[in-house]
């Protein structure tokens, strides 16, 4: 990883403690869509 | 509206207006004016981002199409997640690590200035419009609420946002948008559980989604590839994601949210914010939407929501009509609102058979109900053209054809095929002219149905969700103008003071344009989707610059330029002359595409140069 990376970890984690990496927060947004999308769709089902 | 409304309503928009301008005021320079001088915290950033885009229309549209088409429209918004981690990786460190004003500035750097001139171009053309709209919105509340027309409704709301734009730029935009997203959270907050609890006793809230779900409202999710159909999975990911990342990425009124950033970390946390939270908060207010759906099949309500529009139809020739018109609707709305309370009775005594003999009742009627609902949109057509001084006379003719026709199919034959082909063609024509209603469904439900203070509330979550957005359009306009274009091309070299002076006048005219733009806004479809539309058209051409400037190392202004000027004719082409060929989300994927392939093609023709890559600049 790129020195001017971990600064940027550094940084968020001054920030939000329980994300130790700029990835984990991504890979936190983009499981949050897929959990949407999966509830979403149980939702369509159970009432149309 | 009571007076308590009115103050609730006074008192919330002074408040804020006034609060923007105090935080703001002082700016002394052209970065404090354009960029808050980089001090911005990421709630701060995330909340202005959210309020940027969640503007008037979200709130009056949203849940109108909630209630007409359910709740299938959340679909449009799943790309922003993954555009907001796309963006936090590539755009946000480079634009930083460049210290730009505008993302534009950005393609010089990496470009030519006929480049970055062309995306500037673009994007002033397509956010100068959008900002019409975004004044128009609550243009349409205040007319309907004040004994005003629409047009001076978009006068007064546009000189009140150009005000505060103008006296404190960027700083008064993001303070001013931290407060208005807090009221509109709350109002919608309490929008939703007021019409929850007007609901019907019996009715519980699980029970009414069942009944919007067996009304075809509650299908969240579709997965089926038509790359005809506007919302599904697939265009919400994959076109969804291109329009994001265009918004985001390239739209100078979003980007000038996160240029104020403190750092880095700053900046992209305010982007992810909003990636978090955006598909939740659209989701919630489609519910609402259907919720009002839900609400209408047990309160009758009006058969057309432009009060407007039903006044002149009860002015004209169509009046008995109309009026007979209302008698079948109210008939029919209250068989079907006892067929609701049977099928609700027999989903609680376990009764199969009922439920499915009521639930294929209330559907039927529900037809019926927009069969009418129909029909008396056609009779304010048609009384709105008498109005304008327009002839009806073809569209007569060709109803009493259809009449007659379906007479003489009874009594088995005698009908002119050539003379039921044009007729049926002649309506078809009128109904692409009716307007939806759609936008004021959620106005008409304030206004009629809640209590003393919360519409005043409710009105002033419109009008500061409107302001919001439009706040960040003039602020982002002004902006282009002179640092892309004023300073960049016309007027070099003068001293600072010189050029945030240009940037307020810029500021005004462009608020002045948006008023003028606003008065045309009502011929157009429903609001959103106009907005939307709008967007797609020019979005794909600027995000594909911007492809090729961040990933395409080996591509150099003159190709990138003629490319994106041959990608903007055919998305142009696709979108006048071939209208049914494309859902208009899949126009940016296109438009992005096409830059980036008529680039490599463009490149090969070019004298070799020594490529200048972003690592170089």
């Amino acid at each position: 990883m790129s020195k001017p990376e971990e600064n940027q970890d550094e940084e968020l984690r001054k920030v939000l403690p329980f994300f130790k990496t700029w990835r984990s927060l991504y890979i936190f947004v983009i499981a949050e869509l897929v959990v949407l999308i999966v509830l979403f769709y149980l939702f369509s089902n159970h009432y149309a | 509206m009571s007076w308590i409304d009115w103050m609730v309503l006074g008192v919330t928009t002074l408040f804020i207006v006034a609060y923007g301008i105090w935080k703001s005021w002082g700016a002394s320079n052209l970065s404090d004016y354009v960029l808050a001088n980089k001090s911005m915290k990421w709630w701060t950033i995330g909340l202005s981002i959210m309020a940027t885009q969640a503007s008037a229309i979200t709130f009056l549209s949203t849940p109108g199409q909630g209630y007409d088409d359910g709740m299938g429209f959340v679909q449009f918004y799943f790309g922003l997640p993954i555009a907001a981690v796309v963006l936090s990786i590539v755009a946000i460190p480079l634009y930083h690590r460049l210290k730009v004003f505008t993302a534009y500035e950005f393609l010089e750097k990496r470009f030519d200035l006929k480049t970055r001139g062309v995306a500037a171009i673009l994007f002033l053309i397509q956010r100068g419009l959008a900002a019409g709209f975004t004044i128009y919105a609550p243009a349409l509340i205040l007319s309907t609420v004040l004994p005003w027309d629409t047009t001076w409704a978009c006068v007064v709301i546009g000189v009140v946002v150009t005000t505060y734009t103008v006296l404190g730029g960027t700083q008064a935009v993001s303070q001013t948008q931290k407060l208005q997203m807090g009221v509109i959270l709350a109002g919608m907050v309490i929008a939703g559980v007021m019409l929850v609890l007007k609901l019907p006793d019996n009715i519980s809230f699980s029970n009414a989604l069942g009944i919007a779900g067996k009304m075809g409202k509650m299908e969240v999710i579709d997965f089926k590839f038509d790359i005809e159909s506007r919302y599904n999975v697939w265009s919400g990911i994959l076109a969804g994601t291109f329009l994001m990342l265009s918004y985001f990425g390239t739209d100078q009124s979003q980007v000038q949210r996160y240029l104020g950033g403190k750092s880095i970390t700053e900046s992209r946390m305010g982007l992810l914010f909003n990636g978090l939270v955006k598909v939740p908060m659209q989701f919630l207010i489609l519910l609402v939407g259907v919720l009002l759906f839900v609400f209408y099949q047990f309160e009758r309500p009006p058969i057309n929501f432009n009060k407007t529009s039903t006044e002149v139809v009860q002015k004209s020739q169509y009046a008995d009509t109309y009026t007979q018109l209302e008698r079948n609707y109210s008939a029919i709305h209250a068989r079907q609102r006892a067929a609701l309370q049977a099928w609700d009775e027999a989903l609680d005594n376990n009764d199969q058979a009922a439920v499915e003999q009521k639930q294929a009742e209330a559907q039927s009627l529900d037809e019926n109900l927009n069969d009418v609902r129909e029909k008396a949109k056609i009779l304010i057509a048609k009384a709105e053209m008498l109005e304008a001084g327009e002839s009806v006379a073809k569209y007569e003719e060709a109803e009493a054809y259809l009449l007659e026709s379906q007479l003489l199919n009874n009594a088995n034959g005698g009908v002119d095929s050539v003379r039921l082909k044009k007729a049926r063609a002649t309506m078809e024509e009128l109904k692409d002219k009716l307007k939806r209603d759609s936008d004021r469904i959620f106005l008409t439900f304030i206004l009629d149905h809640l209590p003393v203070g919360v519409v005043g509330l409710l009105i002033a979550m419109i009008l500061a969700a409107s302001m919001s957005s439009t706040s960040s359009e003039l602020n982002a306009l002004g902006t282009t103008s002179v640092v892309d274009i004023y300073k960049r091309m016309l007027v070099k070299d003068k001293d600072d003071g010189h050029y945030l002076n240009a940037s307020k006048g810029l500021t005004i005219m462009w608020g002045v344009y948006a008023i003028g733009f606003s008065l045309f806004a009502d011929q157009l479809e429903n609001l959103i989707q106009a907005v939307n539309i709008l967007g797609s058209l020019v979005y794909g051409t600027i995000l594909g610059i911007f492809m090729v400037a961040f990933f395409m190392k080996k591509i150099q202004g003159t190709a990138v330029f003629y490319a994106a000027i041959l990608a903007e004719c055919i998305i142009l082409y696709m979108y006048f002359f071939q209208p049914k060929a494309l859902a208009f989300l899949w126009y940016t994927p296109l438009g992005c595409f096409a830059v980036m392939i008529f680039s490599v093609i463009f490149q090969k023709f070019q004298p070799k140069t020594e490529a200048r890559e972003i690592n170089d600049i």
